[in-house]
């Protein structure tokens, strides 16, 4: 009995993560390398295996170490740990996946400051135990990982005729190059919202309000934190 | 004023045990990380000078620098018997779009281009990427002149590339680090070879 | 001075950190909805990466190299920035109470905004010395209170426009975003 109702908390967090919360598509969090890295498939499903890794080990770690970081430095010490995850997957892609590793460049370090995984910390790893916050990030990651595949997935086909590197579409396609530079990304990125706000809204579901966690993130539908929210954080 | 001590020793604590278990990741990965980079070298190499058996870092490399940049490295092209085929010779160009380029350019011994190929090149996608793409890449084979520049509106003679639509800083920059592995060649291994 | 000339150039409008390398998207989507608070964010952005790329330059450069430590240097600038933005609003709100009114609400935001830690690891890899990345650093804020400035007065603008329903929001500003990524791609002409 209550092995299941375990095991439905682990199915459900990743099914959370990777459906009903997806970190861009409904979230909108963590743009930056969003766009950054999709310009092909490949690279989009490297940085979101990547971001998976980090997120998993950094919600994991967190959630285990919760009652013994005291609150005031909460913050500062989720940064070392989710930095030193980071730096840890940089040592790991230079040696066994250094294609990767080029490609990405400068986003691998920049991953630490990727507002879901500090998100995720805040709100859901500082709370719950260990193992429910692995899945948690896990679903998320796995999430994150399948919009980035589609995104550059998308890119790489309408911008490159290609998909994994394999030319996927006829010959006299004349490849669409601005989908791959920078407001390629954009324009597809907003065009896959906008798609699912449609098709939400044809379902009849309402739209979801941003749930950030963390203050910082400043997606959330431009409200800045106010001077209460603020002395809140810091007490 | 305990609590400060114990907020500040915890932090502490996560940061020195995070700082060891890097240094130690470090270490282990360092072999590894070394091999990968020393055999993409290689193979560059082997890429850029096919006939060759092996390659011998040059002795009495000299500094040399050009117009944006400099050589980095100057390997010698060797066959079975030992005998001197050419050189490979590492330039990095600081005006890429995107950051360095840095490529080799195999040479033979009479300095006939056998080849280029990307050490590192950060371009954009799509545009400045396709100098890695056969097509602009097999112009400089074959080519036996003392410098080559790039236009727009399609080679014609010897000692011209034809520059990547959308992005002709790239093309300029390769071009410029091909050069500078031509001058090189021209005024420093020539010379020596004569002395 | 030339180098300094072409720094400047390329990373405030050349390539210019939101609108082509994706950096400190986040603020630039979530603060730009009024230009006051716009310019706030900038003005608090260039502020910080100004002064954090000059830090963390020196800390590269006396402290991780001689050492052989560049390895750690995520983990380093990662916490130089989130003290520096701690300590900035610690000193504004004691000495320059004014200033700190201003821009106190936006430095919290300022630790997770990517082009901060963005810019010091940027200057790292290019090889800059200490002058080369605070005036990086300087030029590459320049350019994101330029862009989330302009993105701002469109976007009041376009307050009453009528956008199709499934556009409103987060897609009209990245269409936006798209179209003024596009027109920053004319000054590649400039260097």
């Amino acid at each position: 009995m209550k092995y299941s109702m375990f095991k439905s908390t682990y199915v459900e967090r990743l099914y959370n993560g990777i459906i009903r919360e997806n970190p861009i598509f409904v979230l909108t969090l963590g743009i930056c390398p969003t766009l950054a890295v999709t310009s092909s498939a490949t690279n989009g499903f490297g940085m979101g295996l990547t971001t998976t890794f980090v997120l998993t080990f950094s919600n994991f770690l967190i959630a285990a170490l919760r009652k013994v970081i005291p609150d005031r430095v909460r913050v500062p010490s989720f940064i070392v740990i989710v930095a030193t995850l980071v730096t840890a997957a940089q040592f790991l892609l230079q040696a066994y996946v250094p294609s990767l590793y080029e490609s990405l460049g400068i986003y691998i370090p920049l991953i630490v400051v990727n507002c879901i995984i500090l998100g995720r910390a805040e709100s859901y790893a500082s709370k719950n135990p260990a193992l429910a916050s692995l899945f948690d990030g896990l679903g998320m990651g796995l999430g994150f990982t399948l919009a980035l595949t589609i995104l550059g997935g998308l890119r790489e086909l309408i911008g490159a005729g290609t998909l994994f590197n394999y030319p996927l579409l006829p010959s006299f396609y004349q490849p669409v190059t601005i989908a791959i530079l920078a407001p390629g990304a954009f324009l597809v990125l907003a065009c896959m919202i906008a798609t699912q706000n449609y098709l939400r809204k044809k379902s009849g579901k309402p739209k979801k309000n941003c749930s950030c966690g963390v203050e910082g993130c400043g997606l959330c539908q431009g409200e800045l934190p106010t001077r209460k929210d603020e002395k809140g954080e810091k007490a | 004023m305990k609590a400060v001590f114990k907020d500040a020793f915890v932090l502490f604590a996560i940061t020195l045990i995070s700082g060891l278990l890097l240094g130690g990741l470090y270490h282990v990965t360092k072999e590894p990380i070394a091999r990968e980079a020393k055999l993409r070298k290689e193979r560059a190499a082997k890429a850029v000078f096919i006939e060759a058996e092996h390659f011998a870092a040059k002795d009495g490399v000299v500094e040399y620098s050009f117009d944006g940049g400099e050589v980095e490295e100057v390997l010698e092209a060797r066959d079975a018997g030992e005998n001197l085929l050419g050189y490979v010779i590492t330039t990095v160009d600081h005006h890429g779009y995107g950051g360095d380029i840095r490529l080799m350019t195999g040479l033979s011994k009479d300095g006939t281009i056998l080849g280029i190929a990307f050490l590192s090149l950060e371009e954009t996608p799509g545009l400045g990427m396709k100098a890695k793409e056969e097509g602009f890449r097999s112009q400089f084979i074959g080519k036996s002149v003392t410098s080559l520049t790039y236009t727009k509106s399609g080679a014609t003679a010897e000692n011209e590339i034809d520059a990547i639509s959308g992005a002709t800083i790239t093309t300029s920059s390769v071009t410029s680090a091909v050069n500078g592995a031509l001058s090189y060649y021209q005024e420093v291994l020539l010379k020596e070879g004569k002395e | 001075m030339k180098t300094l000339l072409v720094i400047i150039i390329t990373s405030a409008l050349v390539n210019n950190v939101l609108l082509s390398q994706f950096l400190g998207l986040c603020p630039f989507l979530g603060v730009s909805k009024k230009s006051n608070t716009a310019l706030g964010m900038g003005m608090a952005v260039m502020f910080v990466i100004t002064i954090s790329s000059g830090i963390s330059s020196v800390i590269y450069t006396y402290v991780l190299l001689p050492w052989d430590l560049t390895y750690l240097n995520t983990i380093v600038f990662i916490l130089v920035i989130a003290s520096l933005v701690q300590f900035v609003e610690m000193f504004l709100k004691k000495k320059i109470p004014s200033l700190y009114r201003s821009l106190g609400v936006y430095l919290p935001l300022i630790t997770t905004n990517c082009a901060v830690l963005g810019v010091s690891l940027l200057n790292v890899q290019k090889s800059y010395g200490i002058v080369e990345s605070i005036v990086n650093g300087f030029a590459t804020s320049l350019g994101f209170l330029l862009a989330i400035m302009i993105m701002s007065g469109l976007r009041e603008r376009m307050e009453e426009n009528d956008i199709p329903e499934s556009f409103q929001g987060i897609p009209i500003v990245m269409i936006t975003a798209a179209l003024m990524s596009i027109a920053f791609y004319g000054f590649a002409g400039l260097i």
